[in-house]
């Protein structure tokens, strides 16, 4: 007896088969990345950052559920999305900013910067950055406080506070390039110290083909170039202000973004040479750490200008 | 990213699953009891009925008359009687077939006498585009009076996954194969002829490169991706040249065939021989002996299936064509038409398509779209009610190749909505 059963099921036209990856692998592959830059976190300042980690994971996951349920829509705190942005937005604080600062920081995110615009993939702004940006605006004075790694906890400028105000050359106060790089005495976030660990989720990020290599290559290249321009190709400049602040962590985690970057792999080059190019001209100009944060939201709000200028011709037209 | 997509070229790489038929070689499969004849194996308006219930037919009697332009014959593969003449849905459309019961005598009628002028022999022998779209052959080898064919490329790609049935024809029959091209070239004085192949069919190219000592014809080796033998796609990567939305190959001054009709034509010019069979795969998990089968066009697809051995388990779908493109069949009394180049049986594992979840911008689509869309600017424009941006977007100019939604991580039907999209467009028109 041969087997004839069947029963037609399905859409009737194709296609029939789907590629296996999901949002949620991509969106894991993402969270793996992030463990790389919090083990630093946690060796550099302390088990509290991973108190901040959590709290603000559950902050953010908790809002997202709360506020789509309030309004009736579809819950999607499967998708990891909403932990992405709280594991983000943690890393950039200093093991010093009040619990509150990061709750509030959570719900600018979560509620006004994604939420109110759409939900995920609708929003003009990279939450994360949004609710950094306006933490440090309007809260200075509790999350600058930045400290030195243990043991002895002081509160010191970072690194950047040396670098800045159009200076053209390295302060003697300075860091050497090891210690910048690995992290060893730095103060600042939490996340953003240890370039030796982001450096290792950059890496794992390309590896797993989660981002193109080329936009975190041309922010930091955009941005150092223009660093050596204005100081005149003094390296040792450009080199320490590549190596501080929030610049590779956000080169890496967030210039990436997919919903706040344009469409096209063009696009997307022009959007990390403007991020990287305005980073620097804002720490040439206005003595700000940070940013990087305001170049990624500038450029988030000119994304749909670059999605206009780089559609592809279309094939025939 | 890069794995998944080939970024310059667009479209996706999807496993591609010849070997479960590429070494089959051809087995011809008996005559059915009944075969059922739809009159629309082809585009364009359905055949003409043209017989009546309780004839007598042969093997090359008419069935269905061409009626119209953009329409084509369609004849009898067995011999025996018409037994009924009937409305059936198959697939979305109703259609009228024509039933007709084997008396397995096997006895022939050529059709209408042959004429001297060969597109004339084409179309009486009911020649169509065998490679999925059924383009009646006639009609692109009639030219206008401008027009002249300069290059006639001959589609191997075979880029969908599973089907095998062309590679095993050029392997098998690769004499006549040059035989028909050379044959082609001279009835139209085609300038150069080329092949386009796939680099995976290692086998045929390598006999191809063995037989052609022929100046005029050309072997193209494309890259092993999908949708790389959309019409589109190939006449893009052997001339550069893109053909606009809306426009004819021969606008261009090109032809263009798959390796059936090739065989197909050749047959009807040398021995005035209708399109009564075809080569058909047929393949899948679920299917116990995957092979290649040269089918009676009519045969009803479970006489298919019950020759391949049967399932090993039920399928969740059965798909006449590819998985990409094929359309799903809904019932193991559908035949195998002109245009059926591959049965594919799908596993629910291999079928399931999750549930879909928010798009998170990933451009993956963007990247995969060989025609340089923005499927997703697209799906959203359509979604929100925007029929004049689809427009604008370019909605027109897809290709239906539905790479953008395998590649979706989160599972959009983004085919699905330019589809529903294109649709309104024609409407509004
Ligand atoms: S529709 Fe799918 S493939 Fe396209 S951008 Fe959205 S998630 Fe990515
Ligand atoms: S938009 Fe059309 S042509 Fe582009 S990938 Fe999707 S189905 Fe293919």
């Amino acid at each position: 007896m041969i087997n004839k059963e069947y029963t037609s099921t399905g859409p009737f036209m194709g296609p029939h088969i789907r590629e296996k990856w999901t949002s949620q692998w991509i969106m894991q592959q993402v969270l793996i990345a992030l463990v790389f830059p919090t083990i630093a976190a946690v060796y550099f300042f302390g088990l509290w950052s991973l108190v901040m980690v959590i709290v603000s994971i559950v902050a953010c996951v908790g809002l997202e559920f709360a506020f789509q349920k309030i309004v009736w829509k579809k819950v999607t705190i499967t998708d990891y999305s909403a932990v992405i942005t709280g594991w983000l937005l943690a890393l950039t604080l200093p093991v010093t900013a009040p619990l509150w600062t990061l709750l509030i920081g959570d719900f600018i995110a979560i509620i006004v910067v994604k939420q109110l615009t759409g939900g995920i993939g609708r929003n003009w702004l990279n939450p994360a950055v949004a609710a950094r940006v306006l933490l440090k605006l309007f809260f200075s004075p509790w999350i600058t406080n930045w400290v030195t790694p243990q043991p002895d906890v002081v509160a010191t400028a970072t690194p950047l506070a040396d670098l800045g105000n159009f200076a053209r050359e390295v302060s003697p106060t300075t860091p050497d390039l090891v210690d910048l790089f690995m992290g060893f005495g730095l103060g600042g976030p939490i996340g953003e110290t240890c370039k030796f660990a982001l450096l290792l989720s950059g890496i794992y990020l390309i590896a797993r083909k989660i981002i193109n290599p080329l936009v975190p290559v041309l922010t930091l290249g955009s941005f150092y170039s223009a660093m050596l321009l204005y100081s005149g190709f003094d390296f040792s400049f450009a080199n320490a202000h590549l190596l501080s602040g929030a610049l590779i962590f956000a080169a890496v985690f967030m210039v990436t973004d997919y919903t706040t970057s344009p469409l096209t792999d063009k696009g997307k080059y022009i959007f990390a040479i403007g991020c990287g190019v305005l980073a620097a001209m804002l720490r040439i100009c206005i003595d700000l750490p940070g940013g990087i944060g305001v170049a990624i939201l500038v450029m988030n709000l000119l994304t749909p200008l670059i999605n206009k200028y780089t559609v592809s011709r279309i094939y025939g037209e | 990213m890069f794995v998944r997509i080939k970024r310059k070229l667009g479209g996706v790489l999807v496993p591609k699953n010849k070997w479960l038929t590429k070494l089959e070689s051809i087995k011809d499969l008996n005559a059915p009891g009944r075969i059922i004849l739809p009159m629309n194996m082809h585009i364009g308006k359905p055949a003409k009925i043209v017989v009546s219930t309780g004839q007598t037919v042969k093997i090359g009697t008419l069935i269905g008359a061409k009626d119209g332009m953009i329409s084509a014959n369609i004849h009898s593969s067995v011999s025996g009687t018409v037994e009924k003449i009937e409305q059936r849905i198959i697939g979305v459309n109703e259609v009228s077939v024509v039933v007709i019961k084997n008396d397995f005598k096997d006895t022939y009628e050529l059709p209408q006498a042959s004429s001297e002028n060969l597109v004339e022999i084409i179309k009486n022998n009911g020649i169509v585009g065998m490679g999925g779209a059924g383009f009646p052959t006639d009609v692109k080898f009639l030219l206008k009076e401008h027009q002249y064919m300069e290059t006639l490329i001959i589609n191997a790609v075979e880029c969908e996954p599973f089907v095998t049935a062309d590679r095993r024809i050029i392997i098998e029959q690769m004499n006549d194969f040059i035989a028909g091209i050379s044959m082609l070239q001279e009835m139209m004085s085609i300038k150069q002829c080329v092949i386009a192949i796939e680099s995976s069919s290692e086998e045929a190219i390598r006999n191809l490169e063995a037989k052609i000592d022929n100046e005029q014809i050309k072997l193209k080796i494309l890259p092993n991706h999908y949708p790389q033998g959309a019409e589109k796609i190939v006449i893009k990567a052997v001339l550069g040249k893109e053909l606009p939305a809306g426009k004819l190959p021969i606008d261009l001054n090109v032809g263009i065939m798959n390796v059936s009709t090739v065989f197909a034509t050749f047959h009807a010019l040398k021995e005035n021989r209708p399109l009564i069979d075809r080569v058909v795969t047929v393949s899948g998990t679920p299917i116990k002996h995957p092979q290649n089968l040269r089918v009676r066009i009519g045969t009803p697809i479970e006489n298919v299936i019950e020759a391949c051995g049967g399932f090993v388990e039920s399928p969740m779908k059965l798909i006449n064509g590819g998985p990409m493109m094929g359309k799903v069949i809904q019932n193991l009394d559908e035949p195998v038409t002109k245009t059926t180049s591959l049965i594919l049986a799908l596993t629910r594992e291999e079928a399931n398509i999750p549930e879909e979840q928010n798009c998170i911008r990933c451009s993956e689509c963007v990247n995969a779209c060989p025609v340089n869309l923005q499927p997703i600017s697209i799906s959203n424009a359509y979604r929100a009610g925007n029929i004049e941006e689809t427009k604008r977007l370019g909605v027109l100019n897809c290709i239906d190749c539905g790479a953008c939604s395998y590649i979706c991580p989160s599972k959009i039907d983004i085919l699905g909505d330019i589809r529903a999209a294109k649709q309104k467009v024609l409407e509004s028109r």
